[in-house]
């Protein structure tokens, strides 16, 4: 048996492909382990309802598992191998493969989806309750080298952006979420089998592949965003910023790929 | 003791019904507070009945360590604490009882010691001895059984349907075979049933699936039919049975038609 205890978060509209349930237990085989279900709860509760009571365990992690995902054997056993704070498998987000992964070129996820993430309990007990929040949604403008994000209020009828949120506190928090080698797939119901029938399979799409998560260049070590002195952001010169830093007219601030707007 | 359980589905499952599943299995120790059963799920995904039966459970069966076996489905709604009543029971085979479609119906017919004729394969457990001694396939859909009730008896026969479009018949037959050779299924208690009433909207974060729960079990109430008048009736003749007789053969004066069985001359078999 594992030293690790896990407690695996696994919210549900009501219904989960068996397949994920049998490859959610074929991973658990080893571990100590609850799983804590939410059924039929709406986006962000569903996540936030179990992971209270998770947290009122002693869990070594906690491990988020959609009911559509595809989970390739080994997949917990390799999430904790990497031995991270919080690491996410890639999965595929549409038929063609496109990435639930937006990322650094440091292999830290800026946005993920919360599909198949594995995090430490340290580093969910450093956000505040309720972790998961859909409320803001995010002005987002993708530049060749760092992302700018500014914060908007949500309009009724979005959907999901508990993971967005979730995983650009934590960018902000500087503990972004580590992207796995694990790669995961996703199900899809195309339609519901026959009823009263001996042949009533339903018709289950499987979505295999998945790209590599779209990311934004290195940051150019001689250009570097500088903050002037009326607060707003621009990019200069790294030795003309240290000078005009020396002379108090801008702030160096820390290298990062995402640029938080108010 | 050691469970082999065999949960076939159709691909979907419903999150309650795992989450139950696993509770009287113990597997959420630290919630359940109850040492875990020991156990292996054997999962089938969108396999035909009875092959989604078969498959996992002649896999099950070659590892000897399996005590027994427990049947459950993927959409059965179950008393908290029913497994262990079951276990501790000690019967070669034991099951709930459960709406088959609608409230009010059952899944379970009873013969006049109140031991199931048949059972659904909804919650049965059984011990593998039992099963290592049946023919295989164990589940078999090829055969119906018609009924009717004449002179207090229950008289059951069976007719060929391998040629014919059914649905189930694999866990008449089962519980047949076990009640024609002295080992009857004892019914436990009664337990509910999910069904799937509508999808849930897509890409929305309000799309919980819109899912009823039968719970109402109507005792014997195997008519399949809404008419009141006919289920009393049956209900009424059942009452009435002392003994039940189980034929090799179709009665001289039953005929098949239309796929249904009837009197010779007449339009009504069962009472």
């Amino acid at each position: 048996m594992s030293s690790y205890k896990i407690a695996v978060i696994f919210p549900s509209r009501g219904l989960a492909f068996s397949e994920t349930c049998e490859e959610l237990l074929d991973n658990l085989e080893g571990y100590d382990y609850d799983i804590f279900f939410a059924h039929g709860l709406p986006i962000p509760v569903c996540f936030n309802k179990p992971l209270k009571s998770a947290l009122n365990g002693s869990y070594s992690h906690i491990w988020f598992v959609e009911d559509d995902m595809m989970l390739p054997k080994n997949c917990l056993k390799d999430l904790l191998a990497e031995k991270q704070d919080a690491v996410t498998a890639n999965y595929p987000l549409t038929k063609d493969g496109t990435s639930a992964i937006f990322a650094d070129p440091e292999g830290n996820a800026i946005y993920t989806g919360t599909g198949c993430l594995l995090v430490t309990m340290d580093f969910i007990k450093k956000f505040k309750f309720p972790v998961f929040k859909s409320d803001t949604c995010w002005d987002i403008k993708i530049n060749k080298d760092h992302i700018t994000v500014k914060p908007k209020k949500s309009e009724v009828g979005q959907y999901g952006l508990h993971d967005i949120n979730f995983s650009l506190q934590a960018y902000k928090n500087k503990t972004p979420i580590k992207i796995s080698k694990v790669k995961c797939g996703q199900r899809k119901l195309l339609a519901l089998g026959q009823a009263g029938t001996n042949n009533g399979e339903h018709i289950i799409s499987r979505w295999n592949g998945v790209k590599e998560p779209e990311t934004v260049e290195k940051l150019s070590e001689s250009n570097r965003n500088v903050i002037l002195e009326d607060g707003t952001e621009t990019f200069m010169d790294i030795e003309r910023a240290k000078e005009l830093e020396k002379q108090g007219k801008v702030t160096i601030p820390e290298l990062t790929y995402v640029r938080f707007e108010k | 003791m050691k469970i082999a359980v065999i949960l076939p589905s159709r691909g979907l499952l419903f999150s309650e019904s795992f989450e139950e599943l696993l509770r009287e299995l113990g597997v959420s120790s630290s919630k359940s507070q109850l040492k875990p059963i020991d156990h292996k799920i054997f999962f089938s995904h969108g396999k035909p009945i009875p092959d989604c039966f078969n498959i996992p459970l002649e896999k099950a069966l070659k590892d000897k360590s399996f005590t027994h076996v427990l049947f459950a489905e993927d959409d059965m709604a179950l008393p908290k604490g029913i497994l262990r009543k079951m276990i501790n029971g000690g019967w070669m085979a034991c099951a709930l009882d459960y709406p088959f479609k609608n409230d009010g119906e059952a899944t379970i017919l009873h013969d006049p010691a109140g031991y199931a004729l048949y059972s659904g394969t909804g919650f049965l457990l059984v011990d593998r001895v039992i099963l290592d001694l049946m023919p295989k396939p164990i589940m078999r859909t090829d055969i119906a059984w018609d009924l009717r009730i004449q002179n207090h008896t229950l008289i059951m026969w069976p007719r060929d349907v391998s040629k014919i479009k059914t649905y189930g018949l694999h866990d008449i037959n089962f519980g047949l075979t076990l009640w024609t050779n002295d080992i009857p299924i004892v019914p436990v208690a009664p337990a509910g049933q999910r069904k799937l009433v509508s999808l849930g909207l897509k890409n929305t974060n309000y799309g919980a699936h819109i899912i009823k729960v039968l719970s109402k079990v109507g005792i014997d109430n195997i008519t399949k039919t809404s008419d009141k008048t006919m289920k009393l009736k049956w209900l009424a003749a059942l009452s009435q049975v002392k003994k039940v007789q189980i034929l090799n053969e179709i009665p001289d004066d039953i005929e098949i038609v239309d796929g249904q069985a009837r009197l010779k001359g007449g339009n009504d078999v069962i009472i």
